[in-house]
């Protein structure tokens, strides 16, 4: 990677703690040049609306910026400048970009045109989880990757389902990379390090502040097509995603609830405003004709079925039961459906879910 | 005068002879007792006094010492109150020495001088028979539970005066007549909760059948009024039926905890201490070194209900007694050993509301709550627990009719041909069932043929199964395959085996 004089000057900006996008481009249109910012901070004569404790790293910061950028590789951090060649092309094009990204992990992601976001409710429910992980699953098989916010509830399951369905995932953080949050998401931190990229527009131990998340919203819907919302309430944060995806020009995807359903008020009512209402992932693919190529078309061509199978198929056909509904419906003895189970879920023709109940995934 | 009288003590759940020697002689009256007595003991002087007199038998007025031999042991309880009388009726020349030579006593006086029962005499008279002892005087109340030992005479009076008629020559007792194992066993009664009356729950059910065939600890997880702590007391029912040293073994702790109503226990014991209960109470321990519920469940069932309810350090003290088959209680001076050797039965609700994976999707807790409340149970404890199931709330609803449910005797017909092959199988290794298998036995036992250790490892993959559980699946699947009668473990028996690990994901990981 290629860093211009001006790119470190930004990066040292950025990596002041508790960084706010207006403030760099302030900085940096008071002083274009690293030297004058340095004598007026030497003298005080600087006029930055800056706490005390930010001016002074400011300027250490500056003045070693060639440091600061060795420092990060030793974290394995790489910042992309908007001037870079690695910046998404995508974030470029939306009003206000960051002008610095902190990035951990496989940079090829900045500007894999098959993006798409997906987010949700802090405390989902279980239909939520479910959901999400399904669609993000089918979609991570699909090749797109999975943009969120590695939040509590929705966006950490989502995440989780493109990992183990061995797809690829962007995290955008609201804090530094040394920081992570919410902590019981570490694990994921890491994993998404390995098979994925940690994006964010803070420095490296800047503390999550309630200020910079719908910031950060607006970098979750500019790096992807689309955002796809899977639960919301009714003042959900996920909604203020959809605001910025509205405004980039992105599309907007929703998954139904239940009008009794508190958590589904938000995407039913981005339905009503004329979202695509969206029951899997196939609802999203068909929408980008390159994507809908992918559409996968064994699940459509009906696997083959033994005897036992076949009843266990048509036992289902009415929707999810549990094992010992199963049991009464095929006759078939618990011992020996455990076992025709197990094999129609390795072969994807079921699946399992809490409850010890079981869905068909065929039709 | 100098007089010994025989007496046992107990060392955990096995008894050792103490002598009860009385000197009487000058000085001012008074009366002491020596030999590491403990509060019972001392008051024992009080009660040998009243009785002696109260059954019109001389006390004499004169300097009395009873020593208990050995000296170095800690004497507990008030079972030497008959011994130090019979020991001072001895040396004030009331009874003839040799009439009481070789005999073993042992109870407490009322100040009346009845003799009433006291704790732990079963195991004290099995080491007396095994000591070659012949003869032993207990209390008539402990007599059914010792009757069925033998190689030893047993005479179970009521009242101090019978026994001092009996050893004058006066009044002689007829021994208690000797009860035999095999005339209880066949006079066992249905089980209170027979598997007949569960409906439905077949899963569990199946998984409870492999539980029991191959001694494999079992956890339930669901929603409140699913049917877990049924399920847990219609386990024993399905247990194949102790064997007399199972029983003798499980009368002694019991009788020793003093929780024994009657005779000797016959059913498996099912213990279910509430989530309060201390550390101590579990496992044993305290001023008396008492054996704890863990041990008290020994070849039994041990039910903990509400999992993550109990107390973070009284659910680690199980671990090592899950692996041992035993506790070992320390005291002031000594440490005991109990066994506790049983099947841990857990139950717990999927999240704190108790509805997560409900049908109707009731449950509004975060994961965020969910996981801290799975986290309770720590790793090392789930890592003993072989089986772990969902058992939902089911509407039986479309079932009426179809319904026709196993009785626990039709199952534990196949839970003790499983088990008898796992015996056969173990014979000379120490090992008696599969959920005792170390990591090189499994190895040996539960070798998979190419085909199938690939198959294993692709589910593993794709059912993101974690591996520390892959030696339990091996364990529960060499228990199918005995259910089964086969030789080798098979692809089926590894498939189903699947189905008892797959809470492991959904919860815990
Ligand atoms: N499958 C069933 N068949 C018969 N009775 C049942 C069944 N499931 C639950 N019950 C009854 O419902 C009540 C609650 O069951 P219980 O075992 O206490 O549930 P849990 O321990 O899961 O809360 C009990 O009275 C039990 O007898
Ligand atoms: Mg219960
Ligand atoms: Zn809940």
């Amino acid at each position: 990677m290629k860093y211009s004089e001006h790119d470190l000057y930004l990066i040292a900006v950025a990596s002041v703690y508790d960084m706010q996008l207006h403030t760099i481009r302030a900085v940096v249109r008071a002083f274009p040049e690293p030297e004058r910012l340095i004598e007026a901070l030497g003298d005080g004569s600087d006029d930055l609306n800056l706490a005390g404790e930010q001016k002074k790293q400011l300027l250490s910061l500056v003045r070693r910026r060639r440091e600061v950028l060795e420092r990060l590789a030793g974290y394995r951090v790489f910042p992309v400048t908007m001037g870079m060649n690695e910046y998404p092309r995508a974030l470029a094009e939306i009003p206000d970009p960051p002008e610095v990204l902190f990035c951990k992990g496989d940079l090829s992601l900045l500007n894999s045109p098959d993006c798409l976001s997906v987010i949700g409710s802090r405390s989902c429910t279980r239909a939520g989880e479910t959901i999400a992980t399904r669609i993000a699953g089918e979609l991570a098989q699909a090749e797109i990757t999975i943009v969120s916010g590695m939040a509590r509830g929705i966006d950490g399951i989502a995440q989780r389902a493109a990992l183990e369905a061995g797809g690829k995932t962007i995290a955008v953080l609201g804090s530094g990379l040394n920081k992570i949050y919410p902590p019981e998401n570490a694990d994921l931190f890491e994993r998404v390090a390995e098979n994925g990229l940690l994006v964010t527009e803070y420095g490296m131990n800047t503390e999550a502040m309630p200020y910079h998340f719908p910031q950060r919203n607006r970098i979750i819907s500019g790096l992807a097509r689309g955002v796809l919302v899977v639960e919301a309430g009714e003042k959900s944060g996920a909604l203020i995603t959809v605001r910025c995806a509205l405004e980039q020009g992105r599309d907007v995807f929703a998954v139904p609830g239940s009008v009794l359903n508190a958590n589904a008020e938000g995407t039913n009512a981005l339905i009503k405003d004329g979202a695509v209402l969206v029951r899997n992932a196939e609802d999203i693919l068909r929408e980008y004709a390159d994507w809908a190529e992918r559409i996968r078309s064994e699940k459509t061509a009906a696997p083959e079925l033994d005897e036992e199978e076949a009843r266990v198929a048509e036992a289902l056909k009415k929707g999810e039961a549990e094992f010992d509904v199963i049991v009464a419906r095929t006759g078939i003895d618990a011992g020996h459906l455990g076992v025709v189970l197990t094999k129609m879920n390795l072969r994807g023709i079921v699946m399992q879910s809490a409850g010890n109940r079981y869905e068909l995934c065929i039709r | 005068m100098i007089a010994k009288i025989l007496s046992f003590a107990l060392d955990g759940i096995d008894g050792y002879p103490v002598t009860v020697e009385t000197d009487i002689g000058g000085g001012l009256p008074a009366f002491d007792t020596v030999g590491l007595p403990d509060a019972a003991v001392k008051e024992s002087r009080d009660r040998v006094k009243s009785a002696i007199k109260n059954s019109t038998l001389n006390f004499p007025q004169m300097k009395i010492v009873a020593n208990l031999a050995p000296a170095d042991t800690r004497k507990e309880g008030s079972l030497y109150d008959l011994p130090i009388a019979m020991a001072i009726l001895t040396a004030t020349g009331q009874v003839d020495a040799h009439a009481t030579e070789g005999c073993v006593f042992i109870g407490e006086l009322s100040l009346k001088g009845e003799i009433r029962r006291v704790n732990g005499v079963l195991p004290m008279v099995i080491a007396a028979a095994s000591q070659g002892y012949k003869r032993i005087v207990l209390p008539a109340e402990n007599a059914e539970e010792a009757s069925y030992v033998e190689g030893i005479e047993i005479f179970a009076p009521a009242t101090l005066i019978e026994v001092f008629r009996h050893f004058a020559g006066l009044a002689p007792m007829s021994p208690v007549p000797a009860r035999r194992w095999s005339d209880v066993a066949a006079a066992r009664e249905n089980p209170a909760h027979d598997f007949a009356d569960i409906r439905g729950q077949y899963a569990a059910k199946r998984a409870m059948e492999i539980a029991a065939a191959g001694g494999h600890n079992i956890l339930m997880v669901g929603p409140p009024g699913s049917g877990k702590t049924m399920l847990a007391r219609a386990l024993p029912s399905i247990l194949p039926d102790m064997t007399f040293a199972e029983a003798l073994e499980v009368t002694k702790i019991h009788s020793i905890a003093g929780v024994l109503s009657g005779g000797i226990v016959t059913e498996r014991p099912f213990r279910s201490p509430h989530h309060t209960a201390s550390t101590v109470s579990l496992t044993g321990g305290g001023r008396r070194a008492e054996p704890g519920e863990i041990s008290l469940a020994n070849h039994g069932v041990l039910f903990l209900d509400e999992l993550p309810e109990y107390q973070h350090s009284a659910l680690e003290a199980l671990r090592q007694p899950l692996e041992d088959g035993f506790i070992t209680v320390t005291r002031v001076q000594n440490t005991v050993r109990y066994p506790a050797r049983f099947m841990l039965v857990a139950s717990m609700n999927p999240c704190p509301c108790g509805h997560y994976g409900d049908k109707n999707g009731q449950c509004r807790c975060t994961l965020q709550q969910i996981q801290r409340y799975l986290k309770k149970i720590s790793g090392p404890l789930l890592d003993r627990i072989d089986i772990q199931i969902e058992v939902p709330a089911v509407e039986y609803g479309e079932m009426v009719g179809k319904d026709k449910s196993e009785s626990s005797a039709v199952i534990r017909e196949r839970v003790c041909r499983a088990r008898e092959r796992q015996l056969e199988r173990y014979r000379g290794t120490g090992l008696y069932n599969n959920a005792q298998m170390d990591s090189t036995q499994i190895r040996r036992w539960c070798a998979l043929c190419p085909g199938d250790e690939k198959m294993m490892e692709q589910i593993f993959r794709r059912m993101n199964l974690s591996a520390r559980g892959y030696t339990r699946l091996l364990k529960v699947a060499r228990t199918i395959a005995d259910l089964a009668g086969e030789e080798n473990i098979g692809t089926e028996h590894l498939l189903e085996a699947v189905q008892y690990r797959s809470v492991d994901k959904k919860y815990w990981s």
